[in-house]
């Protein structure tokens, strides 16, 4: 127990030394960016980096675009807001993912509220291509659509940020603010939930809960 | 293995984060199993899958949303304002410039930073170049350090390799078994505080804010660690046994007591120095002890002990080496009455110790006992009165603020001074003295908060008010909660412009203010949230739920 403890420690430094490199030398790049150019860094530049992986990333939570749209406005505002105060350490990207995490928690929670009913009836609500026969008319972005809207909110945002945006355990637990050995046990479930739904949706549009 | 066991693993070994022998165990299993090799094919597929799926990308429009918004405007204009020194000030803040008549005039659909703010980048670059280039210093820092030179550098590594957090005032508080910090004046989110290895239960940080002592659960010891995250480790000889309960620091931050278990299911006091040398039980055993309350000169120790369902009060003499009992029952006249509040009596000539004793949502007394003398405890409201809301506060000789129905009074907690009140109108739910010890903050049964100082008349400050008042450290300000915003009070300064929205909250809401007085840390059902006192700044640095009270450390 001790040894497999201490070898998770170790992976976890190695993981967090990679992902500080990955995000010093895209923010030194940025620097080097506004030497260059002169006056180009500014909230537009971090608008125009992350606008479509933090919409991408936002829609897939939310399901919904219209929303996606107010939230990923949100997110930003709340970013540029805070960003004068920013920590040494900030890492933007990680930062940045954590905020439109918790926006979309948010709203998700207010739709809970605001709908005053259970959760599950708002979050699995169907996707808006299920039709009759969905095997004919659904592609396969729409099935891990809809299979992404029927999956429990924590697991599906760590699902995204690994297998779409590229994050490693060490990120993903620092975006969801959870411990690392949360994360394995958060895509194990996320994995198995993915497949239930998408393998249902794919057999035949059932709704696998 | 069965196929229960592997089916929890497989996602693990697909990333490779399986340890070695079991990764072989599941790799044994799949050499097996056709159903598990099929369901991690599938998970290797939908992982493709989802890498795959194309992206989706806001509409240009959304652009214009952001930066041609009401609240992008005025947050250009609070820059703005920052620059002109007002406080807090932020680490970094674009210089304004006021564009020229010409520039102003420009197209709606125009999808480029004003003039006004592109100006500041050279000075945004300079300081982004500073963070991160500092940053670099630090971890390369880690990654050589102390490998030449005489006296090599202690390690400066966190318990897992990581840099310190960074300096400053930082918010600290539990959920899910860790330490999480925040710094105050940063918008960085909540970074870990503890290893990943403890699960921490009771927790306190040392008196100059740069320690945090903590009980880790799961193995029963103190540790101590730095509040910048360095140098975590397991203190004091006696392994294994504190209880879930907050360790103490004494004012001088030299000792460290903390509850411990004894034998056959007994608890007891235990004591050490604040390096973990001396690790002793002092004191008797008891069904429950108490976190203890230390006296100001670091020299004695007041706590309270359950035994047969009654409450004691107990004093420990660290000079001595003796503990007494100044009390056989929280309230004399009633046996089931807790101790609410311990506090030491000011005088160190005459130490003694003053509480409120609590028993069916009341408070059924106020009660002092001296360690010299008699012994017995003095009480110090009428007999059969009983209270809605009790404060003790040391300033101006030591005094309790008690409110029964329609009365609040102050009263002395040496039985030499007299009682003074006022009338108010209904009951009063809570009340906070100020740390100065010169007005009171209470609110009444009907959600009206007003501001009190003896020998003046009371005002109203605020309607609508569900939370408990909380004073800022330098006494000019209250935050509170009302009508689901934090809201701050100024105190003295007239009824014009007198309250400042800080954040929105949801739910039970508790607060904290920052040493300096600069931020105050809200944690409410939606998270923790920071709020600058000033208003202009809010932000949500943790999307959990705090699961204790918030306090302050000092780092760097």
């Amino acid at each position: 127990m001790n040894l497999s403890s201490g070898a998770a420690v170790a992976g976890r430094s190695l993981a967090d030394e990679a992902a500080w490199q990955s995000d010093s030398a895209k923010g030194r790049a940025l620097v080097g960016g506004v030497r260059a150019a002169e006056q180009s860094w500014s909230f537009e530049r971090i608008y125009d980096e992350y606008k479509t992986p933090i919409y991408n990333y936002v829609y897939h939570l939310v399901g919904n675009r219209e929303q996606a749209d107010d939230l990923t406005q949100d997110t930003f505002l709340k970013a540029f807001k805070a960003l004068p105060k920013m920590d040494a350490n900030l890492k933007l990207s990680a930062w940045l993912y954590r905020i439109a995490t918790n926006t979309a928690y948010d709203a998700l929670r207010r739709r809970k509220l605001i709908a005053w009913m259970p959760w599950q009836d708002l979050d699995h609500e169907p996707a808006d291509v299920e039709s009759a026969d969905p095997q004919e008319t659904i592609g396969t972005s729409e099935l891990v659509h809809a299979a992404l809207k029927r999956m429990p909110r924590h697991y599906r945002a760590a699902l995204l940020l690994y297998t779409q945006e590229g994050f490693s355990y060490a990120e993903i637990a620092s975006t969801l603010n959870i411990a690392e050995s949360g994360v394995k046990m958060y895509l194990s479930r996320a994995r198995h939930s993915f497949r239930e739904h998408y393998r249902a949706l794919e057999q035949g549009g059932g709704v696998a809960r | 293995m069965m196929c229960e066991q592997a089916e929890d693993f497989l996602s693990a070994y697909l990333d490779d984060m399986l340890e070695p022998d079991l990764r072989a165990d599941v790799s044994a299993h799949l050499d097996t199993c056709t159903e598990c090799r099929t369901e991690l094919a599938d998970y290797r597929r939908f992982d493709q899958v989802l890498a795959a799926a194309p992206r989706r990308a806001p509409s240009d429009e959304l652009h214009t949303r952001i930066f041609e918004s009401p609240e992008y405007a005025r947050l250009l204009r609070r820059l703005e304002r920052a620059e002109h020194g007002r406080a807090p000030l932020p680490l970094f803040v674009p210089r304004m410039r006021k564009a020229p008549a010409a520039q102003q005039v420009r197209s709606t659909t125009r999808h480029h930073s004003p003039p006004i703010w592109r100006s500041g980048a050279w000075r945004v670059a300079a300081v982004l170049a500073l963070v991160i280039g500092s940053a670099l210093l630090i971890k390369q820092g880690l990654l050589h350090s102390g490998t030449t030179g005489q006296e090599a550098p202690r390690t400066i590594a966190g318990p897992d390799g990581s840099a310190p957090l960074a300096a400053g005032p930082r918010a600290v508080y539990l959920h899910d078994g860790t330490l999480w910090s925040v710094l105050g004046s940063g918008a960085g989110l909540a970074q870990r505080l503890t290893p990943a290895s403890v699960r921490v239960d009771g927790w306190a940080v040392s008196p100059d804010g740069r320690l945090v002592a903590y009980v880790d659960a799961s193995s029963g010891r103190i540790h101590v660690i730095r509040s910048d995250h360095q140098s975590d480790q397991s203190i004091g000889s006696a392994g294994g046994l504190a209880m879930r309960a907050n360790p103490a620091w004494s004012p001088d931050g030299t000792h460290i007591a903390y509850v411990a278990r004894a034998a056959g299911g007994q608890t007891t006091l235990r004591l050490m120095n604040a390096d973990g040398s001396n690790d002793v039980a002092v004191g008797s055993l008891a069904e429950r002890t108490s976190t203890p309350v230390w006296s100001d000169d670091s020299l004695r120790l007041a706590y309270t002990q359950t035994s047969a369902g009654t409450q004691g009060v107990w004093s420990y003499s660290l000079d001595t080496k003796r503990s007494q009992q100044l009390a056989v029952q929280a309230d004399g006249a009633d046996a089931q009455a807790v101790v609410a509040e311990l506090a030491w009596l000011p005088d160190p000539q005459q130490p003694g110790v003053t509480w409120s004793a609590h028993d069916r949502a009341q408070t059924t007394g106020i009660f002092s006992a001296t360690l010299t003398g008699s012994g017995a405890p003095v009480r110090l409201t009428a007999s059969g009165a009983s209270y809605t809301a009790a404060e003790y506060t040391s300033a101006h000789g030591s005094a309790w603020l008690a409110a029964s129905a329609s009365t609040l009074s102050v009263i002395p907690a040496t039985t030499s001074g007299s009682a003074t009140s006022i009338t108010t109108v209904g009951a009063v739910r809570q009340v906070a003295v100020s740390p100065d010890g010169s007005t009171a903050a209470y609110v009444t049964e009907n959600d009206t908060l007003f501001i009190w100082s003896p020998g003046n008349a009371s005002y109203q400050a605020l309607s609508q008010v569900t939370g408990a008042p909380v004073w800022s450290p330098d006494s000019t300000y209250v935050a509170v909660q009302a009508n689901g915003s934090i809201l701050s009070v100024a105190i003295g300064q007239g009824p014009a412009a007198r309250v400042v929205h800080l954040a929105q909250s949801a739910g039970a809401t508790q607060l904290q203010w920052s040493p300096d007085g600069r931020e105050v840390a809200i944690a409410d059902s939606a998270g923790v949230t920071l709020a600058s006192a000033d208003g202009a700044l809010a932000w949500l640095v943790d999307a959990h739920a705090a699961e204790s009270p918030i306090a302050w450390t000092i780092s760097g």
